[in-house]
């Protein structure tokens, strides 16, 4: 028996249309109180699939599954690639600005040493001059 | 909760009391309607899932409407699949269509004592069992292409053309042409029979689905849809019989698309409770 799922068959999170073809459709019929019309099933299932064509919209509602569709996996993918790249790019920049701030502060503290040791030396001048 | 004059109950599926008591409730997923949490409403053997909606967008006028507009409805049909499916998951549960509402949470433990027998017998029945769904894709033009190579009937014709004079050659081409068509469709019927019955071998038992007219991706056209009901024991027979299809088919640019494990919505729809 093999472990390993052939890439041809793909046991995915459900797509919308594949949960609307059986929520509204299937399911064991109870009579509840309320009568509720499900006539027009297909008109509607139509409607929703047209309306999660927009990704935006899709991910508004809160239709995240929508993601692991593996209709739309190349956008994923792409976006995942993107996001991997941007990444990178990030940690190159964190670590320049890193650098730079070393550099600054090693200059900052040569900077000052070189002016106390100025100072030193003006002071020590001025205190020989009143020596002698 | 919701605080509101008078609620309704929204029944999602129902379950064995004893399996119910180990599904807490705060572990549960979200109800279909904000500030409102999942509970069981329980009658010796048998529990309910349920939440309470507003009773005025779920009376029969306001849900005529709602129904049309698909943000709304999109909405809660992914909540009432989450709901089922979490508990599916678990345990052995009749899931029930969309937009089963009470007014009174008496009446949905009136109707759990009335139908206790039939409901019994489907949770009985189902035990151990989840629903697959096989969808089989087409991808014309590879088929087309290899259409030739199949059918005996068009090699020797297409052989024959080649031989012919400019005319004639024509006239061959053109036949060809319808022939591959024909062929094709009647190949793709084949397949989609032969898939319908090695799976049903392997399963417990097997629907055939609707399509929706635009149903074309990159995989091709959906060419038919199929529900079967799989013992969770043997899943893997099931799971290797469709790879070994879609192997051999693949060359006719058939693909196939296996989808699960779902609550068993297509094999409880014999059954009427409540009429």
């Amino acid at each position: 028996m093999s472990s390993e799922r052939s890439t041809l068959i793909t046991a995915r999170p459900p797509g919308l249309v594949d949960v609307l073809d059986r929520i509204l459709d299937k399911g064991l019929v109870i009579a509840g109180d309320i009568k509720v019309s499900l006539a027009n099933v297909e008109l509607l299932t139509l409607q929703i699939r047209l309306l999660v064509c927009s990704i935006d919209k899709a991910e508004q509602i809160g239709l995240n599954w929508w993601r692991y569709d593996t209709n739309l996996t190349t956008r994923a993918e792409r976006a995942e690639a993107e996001n991997l790249e941007l990444r990178e790019r990030l940690a190159e920049l964190e670590m320049e600005i890193r650098k730079l701030a070393v550099a600054g502060a090693a200059a900052t503290v040569r900077e000052q040493n070189t002016v106390a040791t100025s100072r030193r030396r003006v002071r020590k001048a001025k205190a020989k001059e009143r020596i002698t | 909760m919701i605080r509101m004059s008078a609620p309704a109950f929204y029944v999602y599926c129902i379950a064995e009391s004893a399996a119910a008591a180990q599904l807490s409730a705060d572990s549960l997923p979200a109800a279909i309607e904000d500030d409102s949490k999942l509970e069981w409403v329980s009658v010796n053997a048998l529990a309910a899932l349920v939440s309470r909606v507003p009773r005025e967008s779920y009376s029969e006028a306001s849900l005529a409407e709602h129904l049309t507009d698909a943000t709304w409805t999109a909405i809660r049909a992914m909540r009432h699949e989450t709901v089922v499916e979490y508990v599916a998951k678990r345990t052995s549960v009749v899931p029930l269509r969309f937009g089963t509402i009470y007014l009174e949470r008496h009446g949905i433990e009136q109707m759990l004592a009335d139908r206790s027998r039939e409901l019994e017998e489907i949770i009985e029945h189902l035990r151990g069992r989840e629903e697959w769904g096989v969808n089989v894709w087409c991808d014309r033009a590879v088929l087309l292409s290899s259409i030739t190579s199949v059918s005996p009937v068009l090699r020797d014709l297409v052989e024959r053309a080649a031989q012919a004079p400019p005319g004639q050659s024509y006239l061959m081409q053109k036949k060809i042409e319808t022939l591959k068509v024909d062929e094709a469709r009647a190949a793709v019927n084949r397949i989609v029979d032969q898939i319908e019955e090695k799976l049903k071998e392997q399963s417990d038992d097997s629907r055939r689905l609707r399509i929706l007219k635009v149903e074309t991706t990159e995989h091709g056209e959906l060419k038919a849809k199929f529900a079967f009901l799989v013992k969770r024991a043997e899943f893997e027979e099931f799971r290797d019989a469709a790879e070994r299809l879609a192997r051999e088919n693949q060359n006719a640019g058939v693909r196939l698309e296996l989808t699960g494990p779902w609550p068993v919505y297509n094999f409880v729809q014999d059954y009427h409770v409540g009429f």
